[in-house]
């Protein structure tokens, strides 16, 4: 009774993993349907990838937009590769939300994660909060933005330098780390 | 004696006037029927020199590893021009796989298009009037294309829409070579568009 129960549990257990595989991956095939809008440019050419006829490396040349979510992320040239979700924007890259825009030389990242990483020249500008950093990453399921290497900037007139910091996109909290410094107007460090 | 001199000068005036107006009138007429006849030979359509019906032809690129199996409701060949000029037209494109002891041909796309003129001189065959590309699940449509044999090339312009069960891509100009192993969309007027399709919810 136990050994036929036993091999019922391994029965369940397999078939549960395999419906639960399934559904994962159409659920996230239907996700980021439904996030992504548009990719426009200039020139835009699809390389079918390896033996698949719908998925794609496409490459956007000149004038690089796409329209994910309520974000637009847009470049002179972008590379987006539809199997793996991986984007990767150059030369002047803006990444613009209702809130916030970040800019940069280079942006990579992956649609499926929802975390992209802007570097060269990155700056961080929203209504409140204006920084540059070595690189800047934005993970959008946190609403967070980790400014690393070199940050120095200013919010609401205070003036803050650090080797990293930390952007709470929603309450626009920051948290400073690695010879930190804070400068408050009139009052000094 | 005086009298005849002034009656010959007279005379020859006259003759003279008469002689001049006369080729100036024929000159004129002359020009006149020239240019009737060559307005008539530039509006007269040069004649077919042999018309068939249901007509197949195998069209390959220049290494012979595509091949276009071409099919007619009527054709008309013009000798003079290197031309033939076809319609309806009906393309099947096949992947040739050629070893030493098999050939395997795979179907890649159907091009139907309402008129063709194939210039075989030049190995250029230019399709037109609502042309469409099917190839498994994506469908291609646009207003011309124009097939290059020699130099691997296929170019399409006028309203150029890729629709896949994903996406859809819109553009001015589209390129790619025979067997259709990538897609080049170009955006002249305005920007090239991929936009992903929205899933209704009987699909989720």
């Amino acid at each position: 009774m136990i050994v036929k129960n036993k091999k019922a549990i391994i029965y369940i257990f397999v078939i549960s993993l395999l419906i639960i595989s399934v559904f994962s991956t159409f659920n996230s095939d239907l996700s980021r349907a439904q996030n992504l809008q548009e990719l426009s440019g200039d020139k835009l050419t699809m390389e079918p990838l390896a033996d698949n006829e719908n998925e794609y490396l496409i490459l956007a040349k000149g004038n690089a937009l796409l329209k994910y979510k309520d974000l637009t992320i847009s470049g002179i040239n972008a590379e987006f590769n539809t199997l793996k979700g991986t984007i990767l924007f150059n030369n002047n890259v803006v990444f613009k939300s209702e809130n916030y825009e970040i800019k940069g030389d280079k942006l990579s990242g992956n649609i499926d994660n929802e975390e992209f990483t802007v570097s060269g020249n990155s700056t961080f500008i929203s209504k409140n909060i204006e920084a540059t950093a070595d690189e800047i990453v934005y993970n959008q399921s946190a609403e967070m933005a980790y400014l690393n290497g070199n940050v120095n900037g200013k919010q609401n007139g205070r003036e803050f330098s650090a080797q990293k910091i930390s952007i709470d996109l929603a309450s626009e909290k920051i948290e400073l780390s690695g010879n930190a410094k804070l400068v408050f107007p009139d009052k000094g460090e | 004696m005086k009298l005849n001199k002034k009656w010959i000068i007279v005379l020859s005036v006259i003759f003279i006037t008469i002689t001049v107006l006369f080729f100036f009138n024929f000159s004129t007429t002359e020009d006149e029927n020239n240019i009737k006849e060559k307005s008539e030979n530039s509006t007269q359509k040069p004649q077919a020199e042999e018309e068939f019906a249901d007509i197949k032809l195998n069209l390959y690129n220049k290494d012979k590893t595509v091949k276009l199996e071409l099919s007619a409701k009527n054709l008309a060949r013009y000798e003079d021009e290197n031309l033939l000029k076809m319609n309806p037209v009906q393309i099947k494109a096949y992947d040739i796989k050629e070893s030493d002891q098999s050939k395997e041909e795979n179907l890649l796309y159907t091009l139907r298009g309402e008129k063709g003129n194939y210039q075989s001189d030049k190995g250029l065959l230019t399709i037109s009037g609502a042309v469409t590309i099917e190839r498994h699940d994506k469908r291609f449509s646009f207003a011309e294309i124009t097939i290059n044999e020699d130099d691997n090339e296929v170019l399409a312009t006028g309203n150029v829409v890729l629709e896949s069960k994903k996406v859809i891509v819109r553009s001015d100009r589209f390129r790619s070579n025979l067997a259709l192993d990538f897609l080049e969309f170009y955006g002249d007027k305005e920007v090239a568009r991929l936009s992903w399709k929205e899933i209704d919810d009987s699909e989720k």
